[in-house]
C-alpha cells in the first residue's frame, strides 16, 4: 500500500457501495432497509475517519498521492468531509420504498465517492472520473421514482445535458493536454503562468469552464435546474444543489490561477447568475422551482467570493483574515446546511401535482415542527441574521470587496434584496395563509423530524458562532 | 509511422462540432445520446493525437477512462429511454417536454 | 456557578424569572393553565430569596457594591457594553421591591387571573417582565441596562394589551409603547453621549467631574463640558419622563390601566414606572454637576406631582384615580432627585411601591368582587362586606395621604418636602406647591375611602367574596405600608435615620445637606405636613361623607384615548381636570395632527415619485423575467442551444481578449 494508502477512503466507499448494491435484492423488508441504512451510514463514517486519518500530518501544499491523482491539501480534505456529511444526512433524511433500498443507498454512496474524488482531484483525469461517477449516480437518483413520468423526464434531461456539458469539458481537457502535454493541474498551472497563453489553451480552458458552469448551474448553463430540481426526490435535489455543486467548486480551486486570464468569464457567470437567478424566481409559484432559481443566484454569490482567490489582500478593508476560498468553504457549508433541509422538508409535503405555494398553506398548523424548520432554512437562504446564511454572504462579499471588486458585491446585494421577496412568500404561505379545503399531507417519520430539527438548530447555532466553521477548517 | 497530429486535431474538432450540432438539432433521445458519444470520442481522438505529439502515454490512458465512463452513461441513458418509451410512447424530446401529467 | 469567591452570583436574580418565562412559553400548549401560574410564582420567589441572600451579604459584609462580569456584549470603540451585573444598596432597594412586591403580585394574580383565556401568556409575560426589570436594575452599565429598559417596555405593551380582543386595549397599549419610545430615543442619545464622554459603566460616572471642568472637548463642535452635561442630562430626563410618566410625557399612564389590575399594580405602580427614578439616581453625579439640570428635574417633579393630584381629584374610575396618583407620587420622587435628596427619592420609591401596589391590588379585589365594576360612584358601603380589604385599603390610603407618625408615606414624603425647603437646590416656591399637592393628595385618598367603602351601596350588586390569595398579599403589603417608614425616622426624633445613613455610602458627597439646621423649623415643617394630611382627610369627610348628598352623579365611563367621553361634570374646570388637563386633546391637535399632515405630504411624494421609480423598476424586472422565462420551456435541444451560445460567447470573449 504505502504510497496508495491515501486512496483508501475512496476504495472503502466504492467497495461498500458495491456491497450494498449486491445486498439490496436479498429481501424486501423493512428490517433489511433499516440495516442497509445504518450500514451505509457506518460506511460514510468510516470513510470520513479514514480520510482524516490518512491525511493527518501530510499537510504540505498540494502533495500528490497515487501517482498524482489526488491532493491531500487540508482545504480539500475538509471539503470532502463536508460532502460525506451531506451524504450521511441524506441517508438519514430520505424516504425510500423497502424494495429499492439497496439501490438507493448504494447510489448515494457512489455519489459520495464521486464527490470526494472530484473534491480532491489533482489531475484532469481525476476531475473527469470524479465528475462522471458523481453524475452517473445522480442520473439514477434523479430518475429513481421511475413510475412517475416527470421523474423520467427530469432524469433524461439531466443525463443528456450533463453528457453534453461533459463533452465540452472533455474536449477542453484534450485541448489543454494538447498544449501543455501534462494532466497534472499543478504543472499546467506552472506552464500556463510562465508563458502567454495561446488561443488553443484559451479555448481549452473556456470549454472547461462550460463544463464547470453547467455543473454549477451558472447562467447561461442553468436551464436544466428548474425541471430537474422539480422532478427529483426532495433529498436528491438538496444534494444536487449543495454538495454536487460544492464538489465542483472544490475541484476548481487548483484552477484558480485562471483568474489571471479568465476572470471576466467568472465575473460574468457571477453577475448573470445573481441577476438571473433572482429575477427568474419572482413570479414562480412552484416552490421547488423557486429554490432552484434561488440556487442559481447563490452560485453567483459563491463565484463572487471565488474572484477574491486564495490570497489575502494587503489593503483589505473588511474582515481581512478571510480569503475568498475560505469564504467559499464557509458558504458551501452554510448553504448545504440550509438547502438540504429545505428540499428535504419540501419532499415530505405532498403536493397536488407539482408542489406549489398554495400547497404549503396550513402546513404551519398541521406540522409546526417541520414548518418551523423550513422557516429557519428559508430564513438562512434569504441571508437574514442570525441564520448562518447571513454570515456566508458577508464573508463572500467582503472578500470580493477586499480583492478590489465593487460592482459585483453591489449586484449581489441588490439581487439578495429582490430574492428576499420570494423567500418571504414561502414563509407567508406556510404560516399566514388560511389552509385550503383539504389539509396538506405531510409524511415525515419521527427520525426525519429529529434530523430536520437538528439541522435547523445547526443553522442557527452556526449563525451565532460562525467561527466554528473556520476552526473546523483549521483542524485539518 | 508518424501520425499527422495537426490533421488529427482538426478532425477531432470537426467531429466535436458534428456532435454538438447533433445534440442541438436532434429531438430523438437515441440520436442525442449518439451525438454525445461522438463528442466524447472526438475528445478521445484529440487526447490520443496530443499524446503522440508529446510522446507521453497520459492522454491514451485518459482515453481508457473515457471509454467505460461513456459506456456507463449510455447504458443509463438507454435504460431511461426505454422507460420513457414505455410511458410516453415516443422518444421525441419535444413531445416528452410538452406532455403534462403525473 | 452560584458563588464567586464566596459571594453570591448576581446573574441568578434575573435568570430565574427568565427561565420561568422560557419554560412557560415553550411548554405553553402542553401544560394545564394553572401550571403556568405555579411556575411563574416559583421562579419569582426563588429570585426573591436570592435577592435576600445577595442583599444580606452586601449589608452584613459592609460592601460598597458587587460586580460580576460575564461576557462582552457590545464592544465597538467607546461603546463597551458588557453583560455584567452590579449590586449596591440602590440595587438592593429596587430588586427587593421588584422581586418581593413582584412575588406578592404574582401570588395575587394566580387567583385573579384564574379562568382567563390567556392565563399562560399572562404569566409568561409577567415573569419575562420581572426578568427584564431585574436586568434593568442589576446591570453594570447603561447599555445592558437599556436591554432591560426596552424589555420592560415590550412586556408592558404585551400586558396592557392582554385583553387584545377589545380594540381600546390595543390602542392603549400602542399609545403607552409609542410615548415611552419617544422618551427612549432621547435616552439613547444620552447613552451615546455618555458612552463617548465618560463610558457607560456605572463605575466610570465620576469622570463627569472632569467633563464639567473642561472647556473644550474634541469632536463635539465646540460645545463645552457643562453644555454637554446639560444636553446629556436633558436627554436622560426626557427618557426618564417617558418611562416614569412625567410631564410632558405622562399621557400614556392613565390609559395603561386597560391591562389587568395586577399588571397595573406591578408595572404601572411599583416597578417599571419608577425606572426613571432609578436612571437619574444612577447618574446622580451627572445631574448634580449642573444646577440648571437639578432645577429642571425638580420642576418636572413638582409640576407632575401637582398635575397628577389635581387630575386624580376628579376621576370617577378607581384605577384612573390610582394611576394619576402614581403619576403624582413619582413626581415627588423626581422632586426628591431634583433637590439632591437621592436616597430619599429611592426611599419614597420604596414606600410608594408598597402602598401603591397595595392600593391597586385592593382596588382589584373590589373590582373583582363587584364583577368588573370600576366606577366608584357605583360602589359604596363595601366596608362591611369586604372588611379585610377595607382595612388594607385604609392603610394604603393613609400612607398615600401621609397621615402623620404612623404611616410610611408620611416619613418618606415629608423627608422630601423638608429637603425641598432646606437644601441648596430647593426653593420655597417649589416647597409651597409641593405642600399644596400634599393636601390634595390627602383629599383624594380619603375621597376614595369614603365613596367606595362608606355609606350604603349605590347599586344593588352582588358581592363576590375574594379568596385568600386575593387578600393575604394585601395584608402583607399593608404591614409594610405602615412600618417601612420606620427605616428612616427624621433626625429630629433623636434617632439616626438608618436609610439615609446607609445610602450615604452610595451617594456620598453628592447627597444634599440641609442648610437649615434649626430643629424648631424642622419640627414645624414636619407638623405642618402632618396637619395638611389630617386636614385633607377632614375636608374629604366634609365633601364626600355619606351623610352628604353624593357628589354629582357622573354619567360617563372612563375617558378613552380620544377624549370623546361625555364630560361627567357640569363645571368646565372639573372636566378639564377629568381629562388630565386635556393633554391628550392638546397633543392630538398639535403633534398628532401635525404628524398626520407631514406624513400626508411625504406619502404624496412617496406615491408620485418614489413609487413611480419602483414601478418602473418593477416593469423592467418583469420584462426581463418574461424574456428569460421564454427560453425555459423544457425542451432539451433548446437548452443545449442556449448552452452552445454560452460556450461560443465565452470563447469569443476569451479570444478577443480581456487581460486584467
Amino acid at each position: 500500500m504505502g504510497h496508495y494508502q491515501p486512496l483508501l477512503p475512496d476504495l472503502i466507499l466504492a467497495m461498500g457501495a458495491t456491497f450494498i448494491l449486491l445486498l439490496g435484492p436479498l429481501r424486501d423488508s423493512q428490517n433489511l432497509r433499516d440495516f442497509l441504512r445504518w450500514i451505509s451510514l457506518g460506511l460514510v463514517a468510516a470513510t470520513a475517519a479514514t480520510l482524516v486519518w490518512v491525511n493527518h500530518g501530510m499537510a504540505t501544499p498540494y502533495p500528490l498521492v497515487g501517482e498524482g491523482w489526488l491532493t491531500t491539501a487540508p482545504l480539500h480534505t475538509a471539503f470532502a468531509v463536508v460532502f460525506l456529511a451531506t451524504i450521511a444526512w441524506t441517508i438519514l433524511a430520505s424516504t425510500v420504498p423497502d424494495e429499492d433500498a439497496g439501490e438507493w443507498y448504494s447510489m448515494l454512496l457512489f455519489l459520495g465517492t464521486g464527490m470526494i474524488i472530484l473534491a480532491r482531484a489533482a489531475n484532469l483525469a481525476a476531475v473527469f472520473l470524479g465528475l462522471e461517477v458523481l453524475s452517473i449516480s445522480l442520473y439514477i437518483l434523479i430518475a429513481f421514482r421511475y413510475s412517475k413520468r416527470s421523474s423520467l423526464r427530469g432524469g433524461i434531461m439531466y443525463l443528456l445535458l450533463a453528457g453534453f456539458a461533459s463533452g465540452f469539458l472533455l474536449f477542453g481537457m484534450a485541448l489543454i493536454y494538447a498544449v501543455f502535454g501534462t494532466l497534472q493541474i499543478a504543472e499546467i498551472r506552472t506552464l500556463a503562468l510562465a508563458t502567454d497563453m495561446g488561443p488553443m489553451a484559451k479555448v481549452g480552458f473556456g470549454l472547461l469552464l462550460v463544463g464547470v458552469g453547467f455543473k454549477l448551474a451558472a447562467v447561461p448553463f442553468h436551464m436544466w435546474t428548474p425541471e430537474v430540481y422539480e422532478s427529483s426526490p426532495g433529498t436528491v435535489t438538496g444534494l444536487i444543489a449543495s454538495s454536487s455543486k460544492g464538489a465542483m467548486l472544490a475541484a476548481f480551486i487548483p484552477f484558480l490561477f485562471l483568474l489571471e486570464t479568465h476572470w471576466s468569464i467568472i465575473w460574468l457567470f457571477a453577475a448573470l447568475s445573481m441577476v438571473g437567478g433572482n429575477l427568474l424566481g419572482l413570479r414562480e409559484i412552484r416552490v421547488k422551482r423557486i429554490l432552484a432559481y434561488s440556487s442559481i443566484a447563490h452560485i453567483g454569490y459563491v463565484l463572487t467570493g471565488y474572484l477574491a482567490g486564495d490570497t489575502l489582500s494587503a489593503n483589505a478593508a473588511f474582515l481581512p483574515s478571510i480569503t475568498g476560498v475560505n469564504a467559499v468553504f464557509f458558504y458551501v457549508v452554510a448553504y448545504a446546511a440550509s438547502i438540504l433541509g429545505a428540499f428535504a422538508a419540501l419532499g415530505y409535503i405532498q403536493g397536488e401535482r407539482d408542489l406549489t405555494l398554495r400547497d404549503l398553506r396550513g402546513v404551519g398548523r398541521r406540522n409546526p415542527v417541520l414548518a418551523f424548520c423550513l422557516l429557519i432554512f428559508v430564513w438562512s437562504l434569504a441571508g437574514l441574521p442570525p441564520a448562518v446564511g447571513f454570515f456566508g454572504k458577508i464573508y463572500l462579499f467582503s472578500a470580493a470587496i477586499n480583492a478590489g471588486y465593487f460592482w459585483l458585491p453591489l449586484i449581489g446585494l441588490l439581487g439578495s434584496a429582490i430574492g428576499i421577496y420570494y423567500y418571504l412568500r414561502i414563509i407567508v404561505h406556510l404560516f399566514m395563509m388560511p389552509a385550503d379545503a383539504s389539509d396538506p399531507k405531510v409524511h415525515a417519520s419521527t427520525l426525519q423530524e429529529w434530523v430536520m430539527l437538528g439541522s435547523a438548530v445547526a443553522v442557527i447555532a452556526l449563525g451565532l458562532f460562525p467561527e466554528t466553521i473556520f476552526s473546523f477548517l483549521r483542524a485539518f | 509511422m508518424t501520425l499527422p497530429i495537426n490533421e488529427a486535431l482538426i478532425l477531432s474538432c470537426i467531429l466535436f462540432s458534428i456532435g454538438v450540432l447533433g445534440v442541438v438539432v436532434r429531438r430523438n433521445i437515441i440520436y442525442v445520446l449518439m451525438c454525445i458519444e461522438i463528442m466524447m470520442n472526438a475528445a478521445g481522438l484529440a487526447f490520443v493525437a496530443a499524446s503522440a505529439r508529446h510522446g507521453s502515454l497520459d492522454g491514451q490512458a485518459f482515453f481508457l477512462f473515457v471509454l467505460p465512463v461513456a459506456a456507463a452513461e449510455v447504458a443509463i441513458g438507454l435504460a431511461i429511454a426505454l422507460l420513457i418509451f414505455q410511458r410516453y410512447k415516443t422518444l421525441d424530446l419535444w413531445v416528452v417536454a410538452r406532455t403534462k401529467e403525473a | 456557578m452560584f458563588y464567586n469567591n464566596g459571594l453570591p452570583a448576581l446573574w441568578l436574580i434575573p435568570a430565574l424569572p427568565a427561565l420561568g418565562a422560557l419554560i412557560i412559553f415553550i411548554f405553553a400548549s402542553r401544560m394545564p393553565a394553572r401550571a403556568a401560574g405555579i411556575i411563574a410564582c416559583s421562579a419569582i420567589s426563588l429570585s426573591f430569596l436570592w435577592v435576600l441572600n445577595v442583599g444580606t451579604t452586601l449589608v452584613l459584609g459592609n460592601h460598597h457594591h458587587f460586580v460580576e462580569h460575564h461576557w462582552n456584549w457590545i464592544a465597538a470603540g467607546p461603546f463597551q457594553g458588557s453583560a455584567s451585573f452590579y449590586f449596591d444598596l440602590v440595587t438592593f432597594a429596587f430588586t427587593f421591591v421588584v422581586a418581593g412586591v413582584g412575588l406578592l403580585i404574582h401570588l395575587y394574580s394566580y387567583s385573579y387571573m384564574k379562568g382567563d383565556a390567556g392565563e399562560r401568556r399572562y404569566f409568561g409575560y409577567f415573569n419575562l417582565f420581572a426578568a427584564a426589570m431585574l436586568v434593568l436594575v442589576t446591570a453594570e452599565n447603561a447599555f445592558f441596562m437599556f436591554l432591560g429598559w426596552e424589555g420592560v417596555g415590550a412586556c408592558s405593551f404585551f400586558l396592557i394589551g392582554h385583553w387584545y380582543q377589545k380594540s381600546e386595549n390595543t390602542v392603549a397599549a400602542t399609545k403607552a409603547f409609542l410615548v415611552t419610545r419617544l422618551g427612549d430615543i432621547f435616552l439613547l442619545i444620552g447613552l451615546f453621549l455618555t458612552a463617548t464622554l465618560v463610558g457607560v459603566s456605572f463605575s466610570q460616572q465620576s469622570a463627569w467631574t472632569q467633563v464639567a471642568t473642561s472647556s473644550f472637548i474634541p469632536g463635539f463642535g465646540g460645545l463645552t463640558g457643562p453644555q454637554l452635561i446639560l444636553i446629556t442630562g436633558i436627554c436622560f430626563l426626557l427618557g426618564a419622563a417617558g418611562k416614569s410618566a412625567q410631564v410632558p410625557l405622562q399621557v400614556w399612564l392613565p390609559d395603561a390601566m386597560a391591562g389587568p389590575t395586577p399588571v397595573s399594580a406591578l408595572i404601572h405602580a411599583a416597578t417599571m414606572v419608577t425606572a426613571g427614578v432609578y436612571l437619574i439616581a444612577r447618574f446622580h453625579i451627572l445631574f448634580a454637576l449642573s444646577p440648571n439640570l437639578m432645577l429642571a428635574v425638580a420642576i418636572v417633579g413638582v409640576l407632575t406631582a401637582f398635575y397628577g393630584a389635581t387630575s386624580a381629584f376628579v376621576q370617577t374610575d378607581i384605577k384612573r384615580i390610582l394611576a394619576y396618583s402614581t403619576i403624582s407620587q413619582i413626581g415627588y420622587m423626581f422632586l426628591g432627585l431634583g433637590v439632591g435628596a437621592w436616597s430619599l427619592a429611592v426611599f419614597h420609591f420604596f414606600t410608594h411601591a408598597f402602598y401603591k401596589a397595595l392600593l391597586f391590588m385592593a382596588a382589584g379585589t373590589v373590582i373583582h368582587s363587584l364583577h368588573n365594576e370600576q366606577n366608584i360612584y357605583n360602589m359604596g358601603g363595601l366596608r362591611t362586606k369586604l372588611k379585610g380589604t377595607y382595612l388594607a385599603f385604609l392603610a394604603g390610603a393613609a400612607s398615600l395621604a401621609g397621615i402623620p407618625f404612623i404611616t410610611a408615606g408620611f416619613y418618606s414624603k415629608d423627608a422630601i418636602l423638608w429637603n425641598t425647603l432646606s437644601t441648596k437646590w430647593g426653593s420655597p416656591v417649589i416647597y409651597g406647591i409641593a405642600m399644596l399637592t400634599a393636601l390634595m393628595t390627602a383629599i383624594y385618598s380619603f375621597r376614595l375611602i369614603f365613596v367606595v367603602f362608606h355609606g350604603t351601596p349605590r347599586k344593588d350588586i352582588h358581592v363576590h367574596l375574594p379568596d385568600r390569595l386575593l387578600t393575604w398579599p394585601l395584608y402583607i403589603l399593608a404591614f409594610f405600608a405602615i412600618v417601612a417608614g420606620f427605616l428612616n425616622l427624621p433626625i429630629v426624633f433623636g434617632v439616626t435615620p438608618i436609610w439615609e445613613h446607609s445610602f450615604a455610602r452610595v451617594f456620598g458627597e453628592w447627597q444634599a445637606e440641609p442648610l437649615i439646621h434649626s430643629h424648631a423649623v424642622e419640627w414645624m415643617a414636619l407638623l405642618g405636613s402632618g396637619v395638611l394630611a389630617l386636614g385633607g382627610a377632614g375636608i374629604a369627610w366634609l365633601l364626600y361623607s355619606p351623610a352628604k348628598a353624593p357628589m354629582p352623579e357622573p354619567a360617563g365611563d372612563i375617558a378613552t384615548v380620544e377624549n370623546n367621553t361625555p364630560a361627567p361634570y357640569k363645571a368646565v374646570w372639573a372636566n378639564f381636570l377629568f381629562h388630565g388637563w386635556k393633554m391628550d386633546g392638546f397633543y392630538n391637535k398639535t403633534f398628532v395632527r401635525g404628524f398626520r399632515i407631514t406624513s400626508g405630504v411625504i406619502a404624496w411624494i412617496d406615491r408620485v415619485f418614489v413609487d413611480g421609480i419602483f414601478e418602473a423598476i418593477q416593469a423592467i424586472v418583469r420584462g426581463f423575467h418574461a424574456l428569460v422565462i421564454f427560453f425555459q420551456n423544457g425542451r432539451v435541444s433548446r437548452y443545449a442551444m442556449v448552452m452552445l451560445f454560452g460556450a461560443v460567447a465565452i470563447i469569443t470573449i476569451l479570444l478577443i481578449g480581456s487581460q486584467r
